[in-house]
């Protein structure tokens, strides 16, 4: 799918399309009672008819999208393991990819908020002395985030560099 | 070994309250000025005036007297607090840094604070303050030493293993000596810069003061002539912006009427006013110089400052050139240190990223040739950016810039305030390729080498598509095989894992 780093001719995990349900939750959970909030605002203002047509058709609209988005961002990351850098792509409009050595590992965070853990999902973050390289896989199911947590602090230690 | 490294509990000296106490009274003249000024009755300025300074008396005399350190095998230990007890454990081998400063009050009398850097914590923990100059200079010593020193246990005492070098030098400031208020230039003839050169600092009377450890020897690198120093600041590109807005603002009170021009004018004026401070009060006098350790800068008209960068621990390095300062060839040189994340940007001014606030290309040429020793970034050949790079640039596509050599990584960018960024293979953190929806449509990439925080920022900006493997494959092969060659400190400590 993602022909930009093709060239670098990597092998890519997918992540667990539940990322996608996820998002989709999330999404709904910002514009259902936000568009609610608006359209009780304009009725208790008596505000103009047309207003509360748009704010619904909008409300209503930016579902699906949101929702087709969602999906494209979950097709978007992937990560990939080499024997001594770990690659992470992601991102739909703005494309990006991290490539980082293990023996810069700091440390590695699993984290899983409520709603993850009903989806039976984990994030992944490896940390390096630079906050900008923010290695970050999310929608692991946690059996693949506890395997990678492990491969990645063993080899972190094998591989560890001084600064 | 649990007995403590320096006597028990030591107390700082006990000027310290009194030095205090110029602070408070100066809050105090701050809180009351204005009522002073209105309505002028000298019973109420003497009363106030009185009751700040024996409130800061009696509460500088009692925290004093409750303040007290020690130097554990491992640990410093500062016990503070007169109703609420504190007792705060620096760890030694967390320890990246002790800094020396003097506060303009207290350099009147002689006396310094220290600071400390720790690694992994993002300010810097409150300073000692205050101690005699030479014994702030010893302490530092001796928890620098500790921090240096093989693990407990290995061969002779930490305290005795200092860099014995040729020169009876001292690292001491040249000159001050505690007590001494005249002095205000802590070296000798400032001016002459002397590239590179081995110039073994003078002899300092203070080397026969009892308790002090065996010399230490500081050999001067560079040294800021003023002059560069106030034109270089002059013709800053913030300078000259802030100018061009007290300007703006000063056109926009003549034609909207006077109230509102005026409420721009003061904070442009402000501006200005805090980049002339930041540039030529703060870096006034600044020297750089070899301590054995690491680089030690030293600066400051008022405050003066002493700082030391371990040079190991320099992940990156950038040269800045604003648009004024070519027809002169100055350069400005700032580097990424790791462990001094936050306090660079924080406190403002000259930080430990900044190696020479000004310098002719020449000297900083040859400061970077000792920082990079090999190689010789600027030449480093640059591959230019592609022609669609004009899209977002139209003038300074063709500034932008890659390369490497062996050992280092170069970046250029830069039309108005050109810079180039250095990066060497070993220190590279990871790689980050990005691209936005315009770079898709013109199949170009950035490509960012990252280090730790601070002003490097080495980006190659919008690389052909074409260029990735190079950038981000070759390039990890390449840092991979220079951290086989250089192992590097470990983030914690100097003791290597490996």
């Amino acid at each position: 799918m993602d022909r930009l780093f093709a060239p670098l001719g990597l092998v890519w995990s997918p992540v667990s399309p539940r990322l996608t349900t996820r998002s989709r939750i999330l999404w709904s959970m910002f514009v259902v009672p936000f568009t609610v909030v608006l359209v009780v605002a304009i009725v208790l203002l008596s505000g103009p008819a047309w207003l509360l047509w748009v704010v619904l058709v909008a409300g209503v609209a930016a579902l699906p999208v949101g929702w087709w988005y969602a999906a494209r961002r979950t097709r978007a990351w992937g990560y990939a393991e080499r024997d001594e850098d770990l690659y992470v792509r992601h991102g739909v409009l703005i494309r990006q990819l991290v490539a980082v050595p293990y023996g810069r590992m700091q440390f590695v965070d699993v984290t899983a908020g409520p709603i993850e853990r009903a989806l039976d999902l984990a994030q992944v973050e490896m940390h390096t002395a630079t906050p900008g390289t923010r290695a970050r896989i999310p929608g692991l199911t946690p059996d693949e985030a506890a395997r990678l947590r492990d491969r990645l602090t063993a080899l972190g230690e094998a591989q560890a560099a001084g600064l | 070994m649990t007995r403590p490294l320096e006597h028990d509990f030591q107390r700082v000296h006990p000027i310290s309250p009194f030095l205090r106490v110029g602070v408070f009274v100066l809050a105090g003249i701050l809180a009351t000025w204005r009522q002073v000024v209105e309505d002028f009755e000298a019973w109420v300025l003497l009363l106030t005036l009185g009751a700040f300074l024996a409130v800061g008396l009696v509460y500088g005399l009692l925290s004093w007297w409750f303040t007290r350190f020690r130097i554990d095998p491992d640990e410093l230990r500062i016990d503070s607090g007169v109703l609420l007890r504190r007792s705060r454990r620096i760890s030694i081998e967390r320890l990246q840094g002790v800094d020396v400063r003097q506060p303009f009050l207290a350099r009147l009398f002689g006396m310094a604070e220290l600071r400390f850097e720790v690694a992994g914590g993002s300010n810097t923990e409150a300073p000692l303050a205050y101690l005699r100059l030479d014994e702030a200079h010893r302490l530092r010593g001796v928890l620098l030493d500790r921090d240096t020193a093989p693990p407990a246990g290995a061969a002779g005492t930490p305290v005795d293993e200092q860099p014995v070098d040729e020169g009876p030098a001292d690292e001491q400031p040249v000159g001050v000596e505690a007590g001494d208020p005249a002095e205000n230039t802590p070296t000798p003839s400032p001016g002459t810069a002397v590239p590179g050169a081995a110039v073994p600092g003078a002899a300092v009377p203070g080397a026969a003061v009892p308790g002090r450890p065996a010399p230490r020897y500081e050999r001067e690198i560079a040294r800021v002539d003023p002059g560069w120093l106030v034109v270089g600041t002059l013709l800053s590109t913030e300078f000259i912006a802030s100018l061009v807005f007290a300007f703006l603002a000063v056109v926009a009170s003549v034609l909207f009427g006077e109230i509102a021009g005026l409420a721009l004018v003061f904070p442009a004026v402000l501006g200005a006013g805090s980049v002339l401070v930041r540039g030529i009060v703060q870096q006034w006098g600044f020297v750089l110089s070899d301590v054995g350790s690491g680089w030690r800068l030293r600066s400051g008209l008022f405050d003066l400052r002493s700082q030391t960068v371990p040079l190991d621990r320099v992940q990156g390095i950038v040269l800045v050139e604003p648009l004024l300062w070519r027809p002169m060839g100055w350069v400005k040189v700032q580097v990424d240190v790791a462990g001094y994340a936050g306090t660079a940007a924080q406190q403002g001014g000259p930080s430990t990223s900044t190696l020479l606030p000004v310098a002719p290309r020449q000297l900083a040429l040859a400061v970077l040739a000792r920082l990079v020793p090999g190689s010789h970034p600027t030449d480093v050949p640059q591959r230019p950016a592609p022609r669609q790079a004009r899209w977002f640039r139209p003038v300074g596509w063709r500034y932008l810039g890659v390369g490497f050599a062996d050992d280092v990584v170069v970046t250029t960018r830069g039309w108005v305030k050109r810079r180039t960024d250095i990066v060497p293979h070993h220190k590279t953190q990871s790689i980050r390729v990005s691209q936005g929806l315009l770079q898709r449509r013109l199949r170009v990439v950035d490509i960012t080498f990252q280090t730790t925080p601070g002003p490097v920022d080495a980006v190659a900006k919008h690389r052909p598509l074409e260029e990735i493997p190079e950038w981000v494959w070759h390039q990890l092969e390449r840092a991979a095989d220079a951290r086989r060659l250089h192992p590097g400190v470990s983030p914690w400590g100097t003791r290597d894992p490996a």
